[in-house]
């Protein structure tokens, strides 16, 4: 029996913002994956499916930009995607790349929740119930 | 006068009635003095008178034959008489009658009585018997008759073909033929005469003396009928001589004496009147006077052709005076009218023989010597003494002779009877005038080049100058620097010559009509074109910022004659603007993923159910201050980006009372105890970028709360018109001080000394130039201790651009 808990990849070139989102969200009842570039990223989702996809936009050899290119060529839109970002223009880059949500560093931690359940919710996927 | 036809027959009339009174004279005398009683009268007289006649018939025979050119030409019309061969034909027969037929006459003469004897020595038996004596008697008789016929016909036919031989020449002379006029001899002709006239009588004599003294003659004196006889025979010898010579001299008089009188004449004439050309000798005789006539004739010719080539030559003199005169007057007066002083000197003394108009009005007074005017003798002096000694023209260009005339003076010596100069003065002073003008124009031009010059180099900005053509040609040290000094003593280039240097700042090349130089020309002022400027492939890029014009002549309307382009070098700024942004870049990546991770942690923990207080309120502070870090970043990121004028706006249609109430509920939490009244309608709505409209609103609203005591209430008023919409932000706290009112908007004016105590002191900068951008404006009015009002008005339809 497969764990009916949603799983969330976070691309995220820092480690420290990496782990912490993690925290959190594995506190609020998901899965999670890091990878700290889009390279390692497409390596993982080839391995295990996600649900989610939290995208940091500037990172070391592959960025945001050309993982989402990448993403969308092998996958199509099944995988939603939220930017989360410290660029000033976030919202701007977040379209530019079909993002589903954005939301830029530093972020509250409820909007960045709010954020999750909203776009899963799109999808159709709930949240577990925290533990 | 015109030869008449009758006059050959009048000519032969006269001829007969001598011819045939001689004759009987003739007959009458032989028969008295050799024939007498011997021989019966009629028998004698009857041979002698059939002798005589036969051979009268033969002369006239002859003489007609001799005359048929005569006759010919006499025939002929007037206008026919001209032909030349008829004209000699009959000259010459004219001429040479008198000479052959005068001896044929003599001949005929001779031997006519030498037949009579023979005759009647044979019919007769008295005259056979005394034919002794009367042969010898009649040879002697007839060499008589036949001398004395020579002497009077020669004269005699001269003289009557004279006026026809006349007539004749002067016809050859109107048709223009030339005919023999020389070839007898006056002087043989005379001398025959003479020889004729003195032996015809002595003949005569001989034959009568012969007849009577002869022993044996039948004619002897032997009684006084016998001297009766003798009386007889010299009566009629008498009467014979004295009608025959006195006629031969006077004809032979005549023809001498006629033509040399005619000659004479004419000469005589043409003394009196040398004018007379008209009216030739006639030539009458091919002999000497033949000649004088002619040359008489030659010579009226030659007068009169002298005469013709005179009168020609007077009138060519006249016509040559005439325009001599015609001449004369018009160079005298162009001399007197020329705008060119002349005067003509006679030397040694240079007085003056000669002055038109120019050189009278230029002088000072009337003059009579050089001398009389000082300041020209003392210019011209010298160049009088260099024209004499030197004998050719000599000159001063551009000389002062009056106070306010300039001259060029030019002196022409003039070899006349005495020898004189020619002096002209042209006016130069206009010309002199604007040339020192012109050169002090063109030395203060100079030197406000150079004052120019100066300057330019003087720039730090690159200078550059083209002529209308395209050809920068002008160029300051600045600008030569940015060259390099690869070509230093190329000093001009074409436009052309710099589009490989320069780029656009994105880094594409600049066609040639974009070149800032090219626009001015085309009469654009460019105003800061910024290019990137590479003199070579390999040098550092540098960015210019390129202002041109276009140099026009003097007055706004006139072609363009250049452009000027300004560079001035901005790569300094460029850089530091591109590190600036960099940071920008790098605060908001570098800065704000800390700050994310701290606020994470932060929030995570606090999260946590069980957890000291103490550590609870460490994490809620670090939760804050990672936010006022945030704020401070994202104020500094906005402060830049307005400098660098690249503040992005959104353009959303923006539900006012829904920001308002989001916006008020965040402050309210912000500040506790705070209140906000809103008096906005519910469907207010605006252009604009919401979130930059709310960041105003907070910083209005954080303003009004700091400086409120707690626990006040702010109130935000709705107002404005179609166009324009107006919200006001309105606390009761301690105002603005009047004197930092000024200063409210300036950036990092802050703290302790500015309006905002907290922060960067950039809020209210930001965002009154949020809407500045926006179209609108952000302004207030306060009092101390009695609050203060911010007023913000934004154009409904938002920002035009």
């Amino acid at each position: 029996m497969t764990d009916p808990r949603p799983r969330v990849l976070i691309v995220e070139d820092d480690p420290d913002l990496s782990s912490v989102l993690g925290l959190i969200l594995q506190d609020a009842g998901y899965r999670t994956m890091e990878a700290a570039n889009g390279a390692r990223a497409l390596q993982q989702l080839e391995q295990e499916r996600v649900e989610l996809i939290l995208l940091d936009m500037s990172m070391p050899v592959m960025n945001g930009w050309e993982f989402a290119r990448c993403l969308h060529d092998r996958y199509g839109r099944q995988i939603p995607v939220i930017v989360v970002t410290a660029a000033e223009n976030a919202r701007r880059w977040a379209e530019e790349v079909s993002a589903d949500g954005c939301v830029p560093k530093p972020f509250d931690l409820e909007d960045l929740l709010a954020s999750v359940r909203s776009v899963l919710a799109s999808r159709g996927q709930e949240a577990a119930p925290n533990p | 006068m015109a030869i008449p036809s009758s006059y050959l027959a009048r000519m032969l009339a006269l001829f007969q009635l001598l011819e045939h009174g001689f004759g009987a004279l003739v007959i009458f005398a032989y028969w008295q003095l050799l024939i007498g009683s011997t021989v019966p009268a009629s028998t004698a007289l009857g041979v002698a008178l059939a002798v005589h006649l036969l051979l009268s018939g033969t002369r006239i025979a002859f003489l007609l034959y001799l005359l048929r050119p005569v006759r010919r030409w006499l025939s002929l019309t007037t206008a026919e008489r001209g032909a030349p061969e008829a004209l000699l034909a009959a000259s010459q027969s004219a001429f040479d009658l008198p000479y052959r037929y005068a001896f044929w006459h003599a001949v005929t003469w001779g031997i006519g009585y030498l037949l009579v004897t023979l005759a009647l020595t044979l019919t007769s038996s008295a005259a056979g018997a005394m034919a002794a004596t009367l042969w010898p008697a009649t040879i002697f008789f007839g060499v008589g008759l036949g001398l004395g016929a020579y002497a009077l016909n020669f004269p005699l036919w001269g003289f009557l073909l004279a006026p026809l031989a006349g007539e004749l020449s002067l016809d050859r002379r109107r048709a223009g033929v030339t005919a023999k006029t020389t070839g007898r001899s006056l002087r043989r002709r005379s001398l025959t005469l003479g020889l004729a006239l003195a032996f015809a009588p002595l003949a005569w004599v001989s034959s009568a003396v012969y007849v009577l003294a002869a022993p044996d003659s039948a004619r002897v004196v032997q009684d006084a009928a016998g001297v009766t006889d003798y009386l007889v025979i010299f009566a009629a010898f008498s009467v014979v001589v004295l009608a025959w010579a006195p006629l031969c001299a006077g004809l032979l008089a005549g023809t001498i004496a006629t033509p040399v009188v005619r000659v004479t004449q004419r000469l005589d004439q043409l003394r009196r009147a040398p004018d007379a050309h008209e009216g030739y000798v006639p030539i009458s005789f091919q002999d000497e006077l033949g000649v004088l006539a002619s040359a008489t004739n030659d010579l009226i010719d030659e007068l009169g052709a002298r005469a013709a080539r005179i009168t020609k030559h007077e009138q060519e003199r006249d016509g040559l005076l005439r325009r001599l005169e015609r001449e004369r007057s018009l160079l005298q007066h162009l001399i007197q009218n020329l705008p060119v002083a002349v005067a003509l000197l006679d030397r040694p003394v240079a007085s003056i023989a000669l002055e038109n108009k120019a050189f009278a009005s230029a002088a000072p007074g009337r003059l009579r010597r050089l001398q009389d005017w000082p300041e020209l003798a003392r210019v011209a002096g010298p160049v009088l003494a260099q024209v004499s000694t030197r004998g050719a023209a000599a000159s001063i260009r551009g000389t002062r002779i009056r106070a306010d005339l300039y001259v060029d003076l030019i002196c022409v010596p003039f070899a006349g009877e005495q020898p004189q100069d020619l002096l002209l003065l042209v006016d130069v002073t206009q010309q002199i005038q604007s040339h020192e003008e012109v050169q002090e124009m063109a030395l203060s031009a100079a030197q406000r080049a150079s004052e120019l010059r100066s300057v330019m180099d003087h720039l730090v900005e690159a200078v550059l100058v083209c002529d209308a053509d395209g050809q920068v040609n002008l160029a300051n040290e600045s600008f030569l620097r940015m060259m390099g000094d690869r070509e230093p003593s190329q000093l001009s280039w074409p436009i052309e010559a710099f589009i490989p240097m320069v780029q656009h700042p994105d880094g594409r090349p600049i066609p040639r009509e974009q070149m800032p130089l090219v626009r001015a020309l085309g009469g654009t002022v460019v105003r800061h074109q910024e290019v990137i400027w590479r003199r070579t492939p390999t040098d550092i890029p540098r960015h210019l910022m390129i202002s041109a014009a276009p140099i026009r002549g003097e007055g706004t309307a006139t072609p363009i004659v250049g452009a000027v382009a300004v560079a001035h070098d901005v790569t300094d700024e460029r850089e530091l603007e591109f590190v600036k942004r960099q940071f920008v870049r790098t605060a908001a990546h570098e800065l704000k993923t800390p700050v994310a991770v701290m606020k994470a942690h932060a929030q995570h923990l606090l999260k946590a159910q069980t957890l000291p207080e103490r550590l609870r309120n460490g994490l809620a502070a670090i939760d804050r201050g990672a936010d006022r870090i945030d704020r401070i970043v994202r104020n500094l990121i906005d402060v830049m980006q307005i400098q660098f004028g690249r503040l992005a706006l959104a353009h959303e249609q923006v539900k006012l009372r829904a920001v308002l109430e989001e916006v008020a509920e965040r402050a309210c939490a912000r500040w506790p105890g705070g209140r906000v009244h809103l008096e906005v309608p519910p469907d207010a709505t605006v252009t604009a970028d919401p979130r930059r409209l709310a960041q105003v609103l907070e910083v209005l609203l954080d303003n009004a709360f700091e400086h409120s005591a707690e626990g006040q209430e702010v109130l935000i008023g709705c107002g404005g018109d179609e166009h324009t919409i107006q919200l006001s932000v309105s606390d009761h706290g301690s105002g603005i001080p009047a004197g930092k009112q000024p200063f409210i908007f300036r950036p990092f004016y802050r703290a302790n000394q500015g309006y905002e105590e907290t922060g960067l002191g950039v809020g209210l900068y930001i965002a009154r130039e949020i809407m500045v951008r926006h179209g609108g404006t952000l302004t207030f009015s306060s009092e101390e201790e009695r609050g203060t009002t911010f007023t913000l008005r934004l154009p409904v339809g938002g920002h035009a651009s």
